[in-house]
This record gives structure tokens, sequence and C-alpha cells, in this order.
């Protein structure tokens, strides 16, 4: 493994998938970083500073990819990561090396070397499939441009050590695999964006393009999928993964699985996927935060062997979740899951209750085993009657809406 | 409204609180009719912005799916009985305010226009002026009353201004906007001053942001030395170019339409200037393309099949070659790149009908490059561009997206494109991707100390 990047590789003689994640967290030249210093770093880092979310996200999203990515088309045939924390990153997992490697930290020369081995390994056959994954600081200024670790060491050049993703993608459609997913999770603000009207994109292209001839003449299928949309921010918890990695977590391990093909994981049923987990999770952290499709080129991420759909269970009583009750979803005579709801103590953490989850497994897609019924069970003292309202579960969620009456 | 028994009516309302989503949603409805559970039943259906659909279904349970334009899912289950007479309506009830769009607008009063955008860009103009007009009629009613208020504390002064009626506040500035025929913008050049461009009047102001309808209705398509452009000049000084997609001819009743043009100085991204024209068919379409997402007009792929606008209005291009390049725009985004339309071929005539519009050229192109045919169409691909280059600024954003993309993709083979395609890339870096029509801006003029 000459590439310091590489975590897991299989050299089977076969199609496969090739998974380069890339996580920004520690920025020596934006505020708060080790190396801003000077009057220049400070104007250059434009308010940026540090990040915890982008290593903890690329890692979660590392550990599916080895353990829950299933593509019985193109496996997993090798997936490297860059990480920029505080202190040099290791990555230990069952099916990587031992004892676990330094990995490269993110540097514009870390991601052009991480690129261009990538592109190599991936190249031997235009059936493979290609993923990217970047999470860090952006901003916008005609195209994406994505900050690597060392944005801003060059005062004179800031944006020697950022990338220009538009330019990146259409490099990269002129290689060879035919399939090409990219996830980009970082703010697309117009921070730069009037400072630099007429002037061509700052940032690296990382790859040269080549000819189309070598592709049949036609470009690569893409797909690419941004945290959030045009001149808008995107977020992440401190220590936890972004918002936008959560839903993408959800939505690949079978949120994005498409009815009309076979219960695969296809790149438009995860945008809808993303964008039905995303409402949902920015509107609880009372954000706004809209994923968009810069691409949206249909083809197979991943088979799951079983998908899981979050129920939430409403009712047309709100008053229902002023006491405890049971929840249970029952699939034939079998309890799949169940809950016992015990109201919060305080009045408006009550208040703030509209709805309960429960997570719902279907062993297969067929019809017994995709409808429920589900019961809410008052306590003996509630004014409210036992009910039961029967529901299809299919991703990416679903919602149950319980009809409840008093009780006689 | 009921339906008959045994049936569902689904509706789509927009945001909630909003009335301005005029794109379609596509409902997926997937179940299971009592006694044939092992025939699930799947039905897909378009449901147009602000009207009802019907969708009889045997009694047996279902699940309703709504794709959404953003792409995400709302969903019910629905059990129908021998009597059931379910009225779904869907809102967005996530993200309330998905930010402004003209095109989504048009059609409705100029003030409701006005107030919707100064709130999506947080425009306080008309209100800061109006808060200031108060204080000072306060201030002179106090004074008419007999003098000001005895201070309460000691010491303090009040400061009165003997002439209240000279201490009137001006109202905003506000931006000015001229009409420039035949204009070839240089996106590396400074904006043109424009002297020499006529005045427009504006339809309404509210504050500083303001309304104009230009109209054109010009018989002959648009050539170079037709083009119109509003040139918009900023209270601070910045400059927007607007190209004006005129003439426009309608698509149902063949009547002109004007341009529609929206400007809010306080809009803090993208352009002040937004673009738009009021046309029924046309305008999901429109819509799409203004939210700079085109392809997000995926789900409706079905319906477009059924309902052929792309086709029809590519077909009769001579009427409106801009819309047939609009719909080649979404048709391209939508359809899969493998898939041969019906109305590829006719893109390659509408660039040889209408030479000066750099879009039908670029489309041309497009289709040339996602679905090649023969080992000559990249050539082809490379001579359209070439063309669109010579054509001038292409009339929509998305144009020179995909003018940029691909000058580059193509520049390996082709090296003289690499320079264009630095070109387009300096004038990718002047306009707003997330608009329908191109609008370049210019930083305000440096002052000379």
């Amino acid at each position: 493994m000459a590439d310091p990047a590489l975590i897991f590789s299989d050299e089977a003689d076969r199609a496969g998938t090739h998974v380069l994640l890339i996580g920004i967290g520690d920025y020596p030249w934006l505020e708060g970083g080790a190396k801003c210093k000077t009057p220049e770093h400070h104007e250059n880092a434009m308010g940026m500073g540090q990040l915890t979310s982008p290593p903890v996200s690329m890692r979660r999203l590392a550990d599916w990819f080895l353990d829950g990515f299933a593509n019985p088309d193109r496996p997993l045939a090798s997936l490297a990561m860059l990480l920029s924390e505080k202190k040099a990153a290791t990555y230990a997992h069952a099916r990587a090396p031992a004892p676990a490697k330094v990995l490269p930290r993110g540097s514009i020369d870390d991601v052009k070397k991480a690129v261009a081995a990538w592109v190599k390994r991936a190249a031997g056959r235009r059936d493979n499939g290609l993923i990217f994954g970047f999470c860090g600081h952006g901003v916008q200024s005609s195209n994406p441009v994505l900050l690597c670790r060392d944005y801003g060491s060059n005062t004179e050049s800031r944006f020697d050590g950022a990338i220009d993703f538009e330019q990146f993608r259409i490099a990269l459609s002129t290689r060879q695999p035919d399939y090409q997913l990219l996830l980009v999770d970082a703010c697309r603000t117009p921070d730069v964006e009037n400072s630099l009207l007429g002037q061509a994109t700052p940032g690296s292209r990382l790859i040269d393009g080549v000819s189309l001839t070598t592709r049949d003449n036609a470009p690569a299928m893409q797909s690419v999928e941004f945290a959030t949309s045009l001149y808008t921010q995107s977020w992440g918890a401190e220590n936890a993964p972004s918002l936008f990695s959560e839903a993408l977590l959800e939505a690949l391990a079978s949120g994005g699985a498409d009815r009309n093909d076979q219960w695969w994981v296809t790149t438009s049923q995860l945008h809808a996927a993303l964008a039905t987990y995303m409402a949902r999770i920015s509107q609880a952290e009372g954000l706004v935060q809209r994923p968009a499709a810069g691409q949206l080129q249909n083809f197979r991420i991943s088979k799951p062997d079983r998908i899981s759909v979050p129920l939430y269970v409403r009712s047309t009583e709100p008053a229902i979740w002023a006491g405890p009750l049971r929840l249970e979803a029952r699939r034939g005579d079998l309890c799949a899951e169940e809950m016992d709801y015990v109201p919060p103590g305080d009045a408006a953490a009550l208040q703030a209750v509209s709805e309960c989850t429960l997570r719902l497994t279907n062993p297969s897609q067929k019809v017994a085993d995709v409808v429920y019924e589900v019961h809410a069970k008052f306590a003996p003292n509630s004014p409210f009657a036992d009910t039961v309202e029967q529901i299809i579960a299919y991703p990416p969620e679903v919602t149950c809406e319980l009809p409840v009456g008093k009780r006689p | 409204m009921m339906i008959t028994p045994t049936g569902i009516t689904i509706s789509f309302g927009g945001a909630r609180g909003r009335s301005d989503d005029s794109r379609p949603v596509v409902a997926q409805i997937f179940g299971f009719a009592r006694g044939a559970e092992d025939e699930p039943v799947s039905h897909e259906m378009v449901v147009p912005a602000g009207e009802t659909v019907e969708q009889k279904l045997d009694e047996g349970l279902y699940n309703v799916q709504l794709t959404l334009p953003s792409g995400r899912i709302l969903q019910r289950n629905v059990k129908i009985g021998p009597e059931s007479n379910e009225v779904f309506h869907f809102f967005e009830d996530f993200v309330p305010n998905a930010g402004f769009s003209l095109q989504e607008s048009v059609g409705r009063s100029d003030e409701e226009v006005l107030v919707e955008a100064a709130a999506a860009s947080g425009n306080t103009s008309l209100a800061d002026y109006q808060r200031r007009m108060r204080w000072v009629e306060d201030a002179t009613r106090t004074w008419q009353r007999g003098g000001p208020v005895p201070p309460k504390r000691p010491g303090v002064r009040y400061r009165v201004n003997p002439d209240l009626e000279a201490n009137l506040p001006a109202p905003p500035d506000t931006p000015t906007v001229r009409l420039l025929i035949g204009l070839a913008p240089d996106p590396a050049a400074e904006a043109p001053d424009g002297s020499d461009g006529a005045f427009i009047g504006f339809e309404k102001f509210h504050g500083d942001s303001g309304l104009w309808r230009i109209p054109f209705a010009g018989p002959e398509p648009p050539t170079r030395q037709t083009r119109r452009w509003a040139r918009v000049e900023l209270p601070d000084g910045r400059v927007e170019l607007a190209s004006l997609p005129l003439p426009w001819c309608r698509a149902d009743d063949d009547e002109f339409e004007p341009a529609e043009l929206l400007v809010d100085p306080a809009r803090g991204e993208g352009a002040a200037t937004t673009v738009a024209v009021h046309d029924r068919r046309l305008g999901g379409l429109l819509a799409y393309l203004d939210r700079g997402q085109a392809g997000a007009a995926g789900p409706l792929l079905q319906e477009l099949e059924s309902d052929p606008l792309i086709r029809d209005t590519i077909l009769e291009k001579t009427k409106n070659p801009l819309a047939a390049c609009a719909a080649a725009y979404v048709g391209l985004a939508v359809y899969p790149p493998n898939e041969r339309e019906e109305w590829d071929v006719w893109l390659g005539n509408c660039m040889t009908i209408f030479p000066d519009i750099p879009d039908a050229a670029i489309v041309h192109a497009r289709r040339l490059v996602l679905r090649p045919t023969s080992e000559g169409d990249n050539a082809r691909a490379a001579d359209a561009l070439r063309q669109a280059c010579a054509a001038g600024v292409p009339y929509f954003s998305t144009g020179v997206l995909l003018l940029r993309e691909m000058l580059v993709l193509l520049s390996p083979d082709h090296p003289d494109l690499a320079a264009r395609a630095v070109e387009a890339d300096r004038l990718a870096g002047r306009i707003d991707p997330s608009q329908a029509f191109t609008v370049l801006r210019y930083a305000p003029p440096r002052k000379v100390s």
C-alpha cells in the first residue's frame, strides 16, 4: 500500500467501488489555529475557525463503507481517507491494516496525491465506481471552493490550499469509471464572490481532464450531492457528525432504497431521502439546511440486506403526550417494535413533544413484512381509549397519525 | 371537494403560509387492495400547483408519497373503505422560507411581490424610512402642542430643531434601469457605462426595491443587434446587466409577454436583479431553472412524457426560440443521458435557424456530448460551442455553466477551446447561478481618494 491514505484494498479482479473520504477539521491558518498569527491570516480566515465535526463525520462514513456497504455488482475495492485533526490521525477497524497507520492530514498536496492514487486505482475498469466525500470548510465563488488544511498558509495566494470543485468534477468525468458519486458537506456562502467577480474560480482542479475518446466520447455518469443549497451554510455539532452526515448515513443504510429498482439505494432516491431527513434534522436544530443535487444521474449505490424505516407516531389529539402510554408496532402476531413513553417532567419540554419515533426493520419488502398495526395503549387512569392504526412502512420514513378518542 | 367512494383526492399547497410555489409535485400511490394483497397497486401522477387530483382506488391500504421540488418526500398512509372519501392536502411543513422566486410569483400583485421579496431578503428600507418619517411627524406634533417635554434628569438639554420640516429624511435612494440594445458585454471588462441607453420607468417601488416591466413585441427572433439588456445601477454604485428574454411569445395564446425585472438592493447573495416572464404553460419549467436546479424536475419525467411539453416547445421553436432552449435545458437535465429523444435532432435545426442565440448552440452541443452517436459528434459539439461563444453571452444562467463545462470537457481534443473555457469561467464568475436568466454583476467603481 504505497498510498498513505489507503486503509482498505481488495485486489480481486472484478468491478469494484473505490472510495476517497476527506475530513478537514483542524485548519492551522484559520481563527483559533496554531499558525493563525498575522493580520493577513485573520483577514483571510473571513471568520472561519476550527471544526470538530468533519473528522467525526468521515470516520463514521468509513465505518459504514467497511461494515454496511453492500454492492454485489461493485463491492468495496478500496477505501482511502485523509483527516485533519489537532494531532495526526489514525483510523482503526477490523478490516483496516493493524497497527493503525497515521493518515495524511489533508493539505492540498496530500489531497492531490490521494486523488491521483484513487483515480489510478479505479482506472482499470470502466464498470468500476468512484465515491468521493469531502467534509470541511467551503465557500462559493462562481464554483464551490473546498478548503484544505493549508488554506491561508500562503497569505499572498490563500486559495493555493483549496479545491475548485467544479473543475475537479468536470475533469473527473473524463476519467475511466462510469459511475461517480460525489458528496460535498461544506458551506456554500458567497463570502468571496463579490471580490472575485469576473475572475476565474480559485483553487486547484486536482487532476487534468483527458480526451473523451478514452471513454467512447461521452463523460462518466455523475451524481453530486451538496449538503446545502447555493449560498447557504452547512452545519455540524461539536465532536459529532454533521447534520448532513447523519442524514447521509441513514439514507445510505436503507433510507434511499428505491422501490422501483429492487430496493437498491440509488442516487436519485438517495437525494429524496437526504432531502426528507435533512428537513427533519435541521428543523429540530432550528436551522434551515436543504441538500441540493448538483448533477443527478441515476445509478445504483448499495443494496441493503434489511430495510429500516423510522416511524413517527403523531396524534390528532396532542394531549395524549401528557400521560404515559405504550406504543407497539405489530406485524401479524409479532410485536416488531415497542416503546413505553413517559412524559417529560417540565412543562416546556412537554409542550415540545408532538411525536414519538420507533424504528421498523422489514424482514423483506413483501406485503406481510411491510404492513404494521400501530397500537397505542394508555394507562388505566388515562381519559383516552386505546387505539390502533394500520400503516405501510416504506422508506425513507413513515408517519402514523393515531385517531384518538376519549374513554366512555 | 368530495369524491366518489373508494378514492382519494390529493393537493399540494406549497410551503405552509406561502402561496407562491408554482411547481408541480409528483404523487406516488402504492399499496394493496383487499383480497389481492399479492398484487401491489401502483399509481403515479403529477399534482399541478394549486390543483387537486383524484385517484380511484379499491378498498385496501395504501401509502401515498409526494415528491416535492426540493426532493423531499411527504407521505401518508390511507385506508380505503367502502365509502372512503379521503382528501389529502399536503403542505411543506419544514423550512417555511425556501427563498423568494420572482418566476414563481409573476402574475401576483406588484405590492405582494415586492413585500414578499423584501421579507425574503430582509430589506427594511421602506420600514426604516417610514419609522424616520413617523419620528419627524411625532416630533412636529409635540412641538405644536406647546414645546418640548422637560427633561427628567437635571442637566440634560432637550435638543430642539426649530425647523423640523427641513429635517425630513430623504427617501431611500433607488436603483435606476436603462435599456441597452445590441450590447455585447465582455466579462473581463468593466461594466458598460450605459449613458446611451434609455431610462425605463418603474411599475412600483417598495422602499428601495422596485419592479419594472419591459415590453417588446418584435416579430423576429432576437439577433445580436436587437438583443436587449437592462443596465441596473444600484444605489451603492454596483452595476448589473440583465439579459432580457425578449421577444417572449407565450405558449398558450401567442401573445407577447414583457420581461419582468425585480431589483432588490438588499439581496445579500447572488444578484440584486431578477428577471422572469409570465407564461402559464411554461411557468413550471422556468421555475425549475429559476432555482438553478433543472435536474430537480426529474420526478416529473413520466408526466413530461404524457404531456409532451418539452417536445412541443422545442418543436415550435420558431414561435419562441428562447422557450425552446429553456425546455431543452430541462429535458437534457432530466432525461437519462443514454436515452435518445425525438427532439434530439431538432436541437441542431434550432442552432442553424437561430445562430445569434448562444443557448441554441449550447443545447445542441450538450446533446451531442451526452449522447454521442459517432466519433465525429464531439467535433460537431466543439463547432457548436465555437458558434455559441461567437453569439455572445447565453440568455440562461444554466447555459453559461454548461458552456464552461463543455469547453473544459472538449479542450483536451480541441485545444483552441481552452482559451474560450477561461473566458467562460470568467463569465461564470459574474452570473448568479440560482437564477433562470443571465444577470452579470459588476463591482462598484473604486473610489480614488
